[in-house]
């Protein structure tokens, strides 16, 4: 396990369950089964993940997937030094050999050829070709896949194929229900509960805006960003401004009904 | 003189004929004969004539000629003898007052052009025009009232000069009318039209604008038109787009437009679900009836101004806030709620049960708000402040009103009048108050309570107004001695509804309700129409688009009314059998899309990891290395593929030319486009660019019909075939509108290409779009269409006879001679467009 030592999660972050997702998880674990989480995005996916593999105290991997990852990024790669050629593993294949959960977020971000390395590890094979080093890795009994995946997107470029999806057992994330997320924003920060209700409040409505040109609600990372503001001492206007609305557009209309939002909740000095 | 010789040669009485003496008497000899020998001309009159006369002349003030005014009179008479008399007449009651002597050779001159053309139009312009004359209090004024006739066209000049007698004389303060009169002659030397306009606008225009703007946009208008007067009315009466555009830039106030996005998305946030908002600049029926919507749930209504720039924001903000609620919280917040419009005509009167209703269900909601939200709550309060101060006088309320407006007060925290209430009306309004403020003012309450209470209200309401005892409370008689309370009530709806938008708007009223009201006769004059056009489009019906009138050389602001429709699908087999009679031609159509990859690979060099080795780069690479760097090795190269960003729209011409026969076995024009649709969809589905199939014809600027044959997103599918299938002729074509709208749907895709491919007839026919008009405004609107970077190419099928000029003339466009040829055109076309 020692090339894994700095993967391991120190503590079990926060984390409370919207439903039944941290059973699912660990049965899913026995049984060796792939995982997806879908959901928009800072609504805890990356965080579930990273309390179950503190939970199950193994280590995790996590690669943010982007346009230009490609297969060879993730199985590894010869690097040539001055003299000689060397076999550096990739993040999967460190995973699979020394067992730990490889955390593939935001999946449809990558190459599409990645996909063919993920398919062999996601059956009951569970096995890695290393095509470059003729190599044929049996994965450890540890290893788990685990990849996120965001279908609010709507973008022909950006959809799941089929026979990706169809190997994963599927776990939805969203904003959590107004009670939960409260108690969420309260656990996270110690903010006391008027204000975390305002926040959840306050997010309920910009969430309604999506259908107005806002690409996603106000996700609970950043109600629990604003929060802490609050705590640090930041005003409470500027707090919600900066920590909740500025990250949510550039839009300068959506950013005065947005103003407007907060202003709604904030009783004012005049 | 000798009074017995006058009186037998003219029929006079002994009294009169002496009275006539002495007046002629002290005139000169020689102006006497001349007006002895005027009598000629009078041989029924001559009596009344020479009194007439002789009493003009022997008090004539001793600043006027009477040789001169003798002079003129004779002349006159040459025209007309009874317009002579009348001029007399004028000449003395103009004479008696100084102020008016200096006019009186132009009341000549004008009166005497005046009789030249018509007789009539002198008698009376000589008859009538000194009393007017009298009314006008500034010096100055007389003489250019005078001018502004000799400028009319005859039988209008007395009209006009009333006309500019009555508005100068409302002007305040009087001083101010110079200024206006200057204006007025200004407009009218260019065109009297437009001076009609101006003066009858004049009053509103004044409120709206104030004297400075108003100034400045008579201004601009008269800069504008200085070569091309024939726009001026139209401008003068906020009617083209650039009047428009002046207008707004100088009134004070706040347009919903300019506050449209940020705002919908506010009220979305409230309301929680989907609504758009539209400005609306009909007076609300009631103050309390304005708080509320009554129709369509996706829909809130706001005033399309508030004349208050500083509480424009806050009061928007505060009735979309709401009316927002409305739909969170009331009737409209299950899907398929009842309209309040339909629950209020359950009652005998509505109108009392909506003012009821929505004093109730306001209060409930405001409540709520300002629960909910502080912020909200620190404005909402303020604006009922302010509005404390423009409250109804009771005094002047019906029963019923005036229980209502007691009850809104106690549930708005706003004090009683401090008159004296009848006792039993204060009752009354304090026990419903009571009851609402303990059952609507909770957090709990429902939308279903405010109607309870509206229910139990109204019927106490109309105890109330057969209440005998009421009838017989001296101090609520109405002050202007009308009979009874429910007339009283109706003869003062016109009041209310005057305050209530005045309390609606803030300050003033709806200052583009005179721009929107403008002149109907006067634009279909202007056109050369004399029928009766339609009233203007309904706001919030349809999309209104500006139309370009080359006669103008302006854009006639909102004048096309727009509206999208989707076309009925057609049963059958249509699609599928003409699929099958084209098989291989959609085939072929399909491989060359296969063959020709729609995306565009982009090679990217440098890269640390990649398809290919850049050798270039390798062999530095190994160079730096032997020479002892550390070089990055970065020597891969990539491929990236983009998608195209292409989208399209087909828009074709479904007026009732398309039903043209084209082959001796009954084809129609429209057959054959039908066709042209399929296999364009049939095969463009293959390259994965996004397109949109539309439609348009109408009747008339009020009516213009888009149809979604295929809109952007509409998947590829059998109501799409049944669609395409269902298109039949129409009826008209507007062109230009079309055009327009089209555009608007391909801005409002992310793209970076935007193709309209345009199929008709290329010949523009409406109503009051003959063929230059049309002409001129197609051309205008693929030119603007352009400039927004929407490429347009039409596609025209023509008659073979047809000669005329078509608006694609010397822009892109391709002329079908054989339509049969069409379907296959139509995908080719548009390979070739975007590759």
């Amino acid at each position: 396990v020692a090339p894994l030592e700095g993967f391991l999660i120190s503590g079990t972050p926060f984390y409370l369950p919207q439903g039944d997702e941290i059973e699912i998880f660990e049965a899913a674990h026995d049984l060796k089964l792939p995982i997806m989480l879908k959901g928009p995005t800072g609504v805890g996916k990356t965080r579930f993940l990273t309390h179950m593999a503190a939970r199950l105290k193994l280590p995790l991997i996590a690669i943010a997937c982007h346009e230009d990852l490609s297969a060879t990024d993730l199985t590894g790669r010869h690097l040539i030094t001055a003299d000689e050629t060397v076999w550096v593993d990739g993040p999967l294949t460190l995973a699979v050999r020394h067992g730990a959960i490889c955390y593939l977020d935001e999946i449809v971000e990558a190459r599409k050829d990645t996909t063919v390395v993920i398919h062999p590890l996601t059956d009951d094979r569970r096995q890695l070709t290393l095509e470059k080093r003729g190599e044929t890795l049996k994965a450890h009994p540890d290893f788990m896949l685990v990849v996120s995946y965001n279908p609010g997107y709507q973008s022909l470029m950006k959809e799941l194929k089929p026979s990706t999806r169809q190997r994963f057992v599927g776990l939805n994330f969203n904003f959590p229900p107004p009670d939960l997320e409260r108690r969420i924003i309260v656990g996270e920060t110690g903010a006391d509960e008027r204000t975390a209700e305002m926040l959840v409040r306050l997010a309920g409505r910009i969430r309604t805006l999506t259908e107005q040109g806002l690409d996603e609600g106000a996700s609970t990372r950043l109600l629990v960003h604003a929060a802490r503001l609050i705590m640090a001492g930041v005003p409470v206007r500027a707090a919600l401004l900066r920590g909740v609305v500025a990250p949510l557009t550039d839009d300068p209309d959506l950013w005065s009904a947005m103003t407007d939002i907060v202003d709604d909740f904030l009783p004012g000095d005049d | 003189v000798d009074p017995d010789q006058l009186g037998r040669r003219f029929d006079l009485d002994p009294r009169t004929a002496a009275r006539l003496a002495a007046d002629l008497g002290r005139l000169s000899e020689p102006l006497r004969a001349r007006v002895l020998a005027g009598a000629r001309d009078y041989p029924d009159q001559a009596g009344v004539y020479l009194r007439t006369v002789a009493d003009v002349l022997s008090r004539l003030p001793e600043a006027i000629d009477p040789e001169l005014v003798l002079t003129r009179a004779e002349e006159a008479a040459t025209l007309d003898a009874e317009a002579a008399l009348w001029y007399w007449r004028g000449v003395h009651d103009l004479g008696v007052d100084p102020r008016l002597q200096p006019t009186l050779s132009r009341f000549y001159e004008v009166g005497l052009d005046l009789t030249r053309a018509e007789a009539r139009s002198g008698r009376e312009f000589w008859q009538f025009t000194p009393t007017l004359l009298h009314r006008l209090r500034d010096p100055a004024l007389p003489r250019l009232a005078l001018d502004l006739a000799a400028l009319a066209p005859g039988p209008e000049a007395l009209d006009a000069l009333r006309l500019f007698v009555d508005v100068m004389a409302s002007l305040r303060p009087p001083r101010a009318a110079r200024g206006w009169s200057r204006l007025v002659l200004a407009a009218a030397r260019l065109d009297f039209e437009a001076a009609k306009v101006l003066l009858k606008g004049l009053p509103e225009m004044h409120q709206a604008l104030g004297p400075k703007n108003l100034r400045r946009f008579i201004g601009a208008g008269l800069r504008l038109h200085r070569h091309r007067p024939v726009g001026l009315a139209a401008f003068l009466a906020v009617n083209t787009r650039r009047a428009r555009q002046v207008w707004e830039s100088l009134r004070p106030g706040l347009d919903l437009e300019a506050l449209a996005e940020p705002l919908t998305a506010y009220a979305v946030s409230h309301a929680g679900r989907a609504v758009v908002l539209a400005g609306s600049i009909d007076q609300p029926p009631s103050a309390y009836a304005a708080r509320l919507d009554w129709t369509r749930p996706e829909r809130i209504l706001l005033p399309a101004r508030i004349d208050d720039p500083d509480l424009g924001p806050v009061r928007y903000r505060c009735l979309a806030a709401l009316k927002a609620a409305q739909r969170r919280w009331g009737d409209w917040s299950e899907p398929g709620g009842p309209d309040p419009a339909a629950f209020i005509h359950e009652f005998a009167d509505p109108d009392l049960a909506r003012d009821l209703w929505a004093v109730f269900e306001s209060a409930r909601l405001d409540h709520r708000l300002k629960r909910l939200y502080p912020g909200l709550k620190r404005h909402l309060t303020r604006l009922q402040l302010i509005d404390r101060d423009q409250r109804p006088p009771m005094d002047r309320l019906s029963p019923e009103r005036a229980v209502i407006e007691l009850l809104d007060r106690r549930l708005r925290d706003d004090p009683w009048p401090l008159q004296k209430i009848p006792e039993r009306i204060a009752a009354l309004a304090g026990e419903l108050a009571d009851e609402a403020r303990a059952r609507l003012l909770t957090e709990t309450a429902t939308a279903q309570e405010a109607r309870e209470l509206t229910r139990r209200a109204y019927a106490r309401l109309s105890r109330l107004e057969a209440d005998p005892w009421i009838l017989a409370d001296a101090r609520w008689q109405p002050p202007d001695g009308q009979p009874g309370p429910a007339d009283a009530f109706r003869s003062r709806r016109v009041d209310e509804a005057d305050e209530a938008d005045e309390k609606f708007t803030g300050a003033g009223r709806v200052g583009s309700h005179h721009a929107l009201k403008a002149d109907v006769s006067l634009l279909a004059q202007e056109l050369r129409r004399p029928e009766e056009s339609p009233p203007a489009a309904e706001p919030g019906s349809g999309l209104l688009y500006d139309e370009w009138d080359f006669r103008l050389g302006a854009y006639r602001a909102a004048y096309v009314s727009l509206a999208e429709r989707r076309v009925a699908p057609a049963a059958g087999d249509w699609a599928r059998r003409a699929i099958d009679r084209h098989r291989s031609l959609i085939n072929q159509l399909r491989r060359q899309w296969q063959h020709f990859r729609p995306v565009r690979a982009e090679r990217r060099r440098k890269q640390i990891d990649g398809y290919e080795v850049d050798l270039d780069r390798y062999v530095l690479w190994r160079a730096e290395s032997r020479a002892g760097l550390s070089p990055e090795s970065d020597f891969y190269t990539s491929r990236h593929f983009r998608p195209r960003q292409i989208v399209s729209a087909l828009l074709l011409d479904l007026s009732g030319s398309t039903s043209r026969v084209i082959d001796p076995d009954g084809t129609r024009v429209i057959d054959v486009a039908k066709e042209g649709f399929l296999l364009f969809t049939e095969s463009i589905s293959v390259s994965g660019d996004e397109f949109a199939l539309f439609g348009y014809s109408g009747i008339s600027r009020h009516e213009v019909d888009f149809y979604l044959i295929k809109d952007f997103g509409d998947d590829y599918d059998d109501a799409v075939q049944g669609r395409i299938a269902g298109l039949t002729p129409l009826a008209q074509n507007r062109d230009g509108a079309a055009i327009r709208h089209a555009t608007a749907r391909l801005l409002d895709r992310p793209a970076r290409r935007r193709l309209l491919i345009v199929i008709s007839d290329a010949r523009p026919d409406d109503y009051e779009y003959d063929p230059r008009h049309g002409y001129e405004d197609t051309r205008r609107a693929i030119a603007e269409a352009r400039l927004r970077g929407v490429y347009v190419f039409g596609v025209v099928i023509k008659k073979p006879q047809d000669r005329k000029k078509n608006p694609y003339h010397g822009l892109p466009h391709l002329t079908l001679a054989r339509v049969s040829a069409l379907p296959r055109v139509l995908p080719r076309l548009y390979r070739k467009l975007t590759t």
